[in-house]
């Protein structure tokens, strides 16, 4: 029965580590589904599921991974995958919205700003934060369940950091897509 | 996938740069409202104004809450009323025109564009009498617009009805003079009037329009000004083609943005979705204005010698990044100088480096025409006449529209303020050095034939 895996790698970044990942991968008789992979402060991460023929063990796929790079540089965690079955596409029970944060630095951000969202039951579907100096900056995707008041939310979300230079700004995304893509789509009309 | 810069220069033009929707324009055809008994035209009119429009301003209103991005002015366009109202006279017509004021205040929208006459080639008596109905209805009614199409580049120019306009203008004036003549800023006379235009005064539903439609107006000098700006902040000093690229990148992304809107407002009305009229409309806000752009390029004295070409390149730009940006494209699209509307452009009026004889050779290389600009109340009607001919000319020859609103400043002198509030701004009064001096051409009369490319069949 073959093993649908996933896996994480992290190690310092430097050329190559996706060439040595798909080589062990491909020398163990796997093939790779899906990637995704970021390098941030000069640490590289790679999220990727795979699929392995016969008996291949977690271990075996962690050990060969482990072993594509110099003695302790990658970090490799694998576990199996519950279902491999792609689910249907569905509805999300929202709109997009992109939420951006910019100005000086605090430590409670993150953590005021994602409690907010999840007390008003908006789902994060990726999000990336930079910080560089004292300056910070955060963009997120959300779904904003369409019960919800628009107006108050970007109200609130002002409301987070009174009298603190953080500009806080949640904006649909269909804005974004329309003043970026080359092709104009809009599902009305 | 959007990068991080895309997604923050976003939100930059949305929170930062006065990107706006100037306005959502619903078109309306009141071709079926006509009736043999004035009454009854009137009931018909002001029933389906309000059956078509009454949701317009909350729809709105809701949809720029939801994008976060504002939708200054809600205004509706109704077919040519000296069509609507054929057959009723003077005193027909005006009851027509109180009636429109009447609806669209009960609608809430500010403005109602229509009380129009299409008089190039002539005029029929419908039309002769909404000229002539013209200084009482725009000094008694509070939201009616009109325009009055005196030229066109298949036709010509209808000199009679240009002379007749010269003095309807001073008549208007005279009417609205407790507000320095006013009453001139609801009207434009045209040459070459687009039928789907969304910003007023100069809106009317053309004939060959939809039922209803929604026609979506974006503004934005403050985006391209700001935009141009941080490009030339960057360190190099851009050329001239490297400006360009900037401004047709920004007008990308505003037309974009009322695309968006307008797709969604008509959506929301369920009625067709007709164009973006991609003008940079300025306001007298700072940081809103045409004039800046063009200090922003290095024309440090608007109207000193390259205000013309540095136009020339920002009006090309905005609408070859308007066209890239959307197919349906349409109105008067340019980059309008309005006066008085123009913090920057009103202030070098006042300043004398931009006189009306190089504002009239802009106008060549942009749009629409001599705009909201103040002239002095004793101008004699001729010379009104005259300067309509000559900006009707450069439309009717150049295949472009041209438009005209002078406001004569009844009892101030050039060099004096006109204060028309609000959008409207306020102007220093332009002196006209040959005034005076034009009565034996317009008194001709006449129609001064198409000009030779009209015949392009």
């Amino acid at each position: 029965m073959p093993a649908h895996v996933v896996i994480s790698l992290m190690s310092r970044d430097r050329v190559g580590i996706i060439a040595a990942v798909a080589k062990s991968i491909f020398a163990l008789d796997g093939t790779i589904g899906a990637i995704s992979q970021t390098v941030m402060d000069e640490y590289f991460t790679i999220l990727l599921t795979a699929d392995f023929a016969g008996d291949t063990s977690l271990d075996a796929v962690r050990q060969g991974l482990e072993a594509a790079g110099a003695p302790g540089e990658f970090h490799v965690s694998v576990r199996q995958r519950e279902s491999v079955q792609p689910k249907p596409p569905q509805a999300r029970d929202g709109d997009g919205f992109v939420l951006t944060l910019t100005g000086k630095d605090r430590p409670d951000i993150i953590s005021r700003v994602s409690a907010y969202l999840a007390g008003r039951a908006i789902n994060i579907i990726d999000l990336f934060a930079h910080t560089r100096g004292d300056a910070f900056l955060l963009i997120g995707q959300v779904v904003v369940p369409r019960d919800q008041d628009i107006m108050q939310l970007q109200i609130d979300l002002k409301g987070l950091w009174k009298d603190y230079p953080l500009a806080v700004h949640l904006q649909h995304e269909d804005i974004f897509a329309a003043t970026n893509e080359i092709a104009f789509t809009h599902s009305k009309n | 996938m959007l990068r991080t810069e895309d997604i923050l220069r976003t939100v930059r033009m949305l929170q930062e740069e006065n990107l706006d929707v100037r306005t959502v324009t619903l078109g309306i055809n009141l071709m079926d409202c006509s009736s043999p008994d004035i009454d009854q035209l009137c009931q018909k009119i002001e029933r389906k104004l309000v059956n078509k429009a009454s949701r317009l301003v909350s729809v709105c209103n809701d949809i720029a809450g939801t994008y976060g991005i504002p939708i200054v002015n809600k205004r509706i366009a109704v077919s040519p009323i000296s069509s609507v109202a054929a057959g009723h006279g003077e005193e027909g017509l005006l009851a027509v025109a109180a009636t429109l004021d009447r609806a669209a205040r009960e609608v809430k929208v500010d403005l109602v564009g229509g009380y129009t006459a299409l008089v190039q080639k002539g005029a029929t008596p419908s039309e002769l009498a909404l000229m002539r109905s013209l200084p009482m209805v725009l000094s008694q009614t509070e939201r009616v617009c009109s325009s009055v199409n005196v030229a066109s580049t298949k036709a010509g120019i209808n000199m009679d009805a240009v002379k007749m306009m010269g003095q309807i203008i001073r008549d208007i004036a005279l009417s609205t003079a407790d507000r320095d003549g006013f009453g001139c800023a609801k009207l434009v006379v045209f040459a070459n009037i687009p039928e789907d235009n969304p910003f007023m005064a100069g809106a009317y539903h053309g004939y060959g329009e939809p039922e209803c439609v929604v026609n979506i107006g974006v503004s934005g000098p403050g985006v391209v000004k700001r935009a141009l700006e941080r490009f030339i902040a960057m360190g190099k000093s851009p050329d001239l083609g490297q400006v360009a690229e900037e401004i047709k990148t920004t007008s990308f992304r505003v037309t974009r943005v009322g695309e968006l809107i307008g797709r969604e407002v008509a959506s929301a009305l369920g009625v067709p979705f007709g164009i973006v009229d991609l003008s940079l409309a300025p306001t007298p806000k700072m940081g809103d204005s045409v004039g800046e752009i063009l200090q922003a390029m290095g024309i440090t004295v608007l109207g000193a010698p390259g205000s013309t070409a540095a136009l020339a390149l920002l009006n090309d730009a905005v609408k070859k990044g308007g066209l890239f940006a959307s197919s349906s494209v349409g109105g008067m699209s340019g980059a309008f100088i309005p006066v008085s509307e123009d913090r920057a452009l009103a202030h070098a009026v006042q300043q004398g480096t931009l006189r009306l004889e190089k504002l009239e050779a802009m106008t060549s290389v942009c749009s629409v025409g001599l705009d909201m600009i103040a002239i002095p109340g004793d101008t004699d009607a001729d010379t009104i006449s005259a300067i309509i001919a000559d900006e009707a000319a450069i439309g009717m020859v150049n295949n472009k529209t041209t438009g005209v609103r002078l406001i004569p400043v009844p009892g101030k002198k050039a060099g004096e303020i006109a204060v028309f509030g609000g959008l409207f701004g306020e102007a220093a009064i332009m002196d006209i050095p040959t005034v005076g001096t034009s009565a034996p051409f317009v008194a001709r009369g006449g129609r001064i034939p198409a000009p030779l490319h009209s015949l392009n069949n």
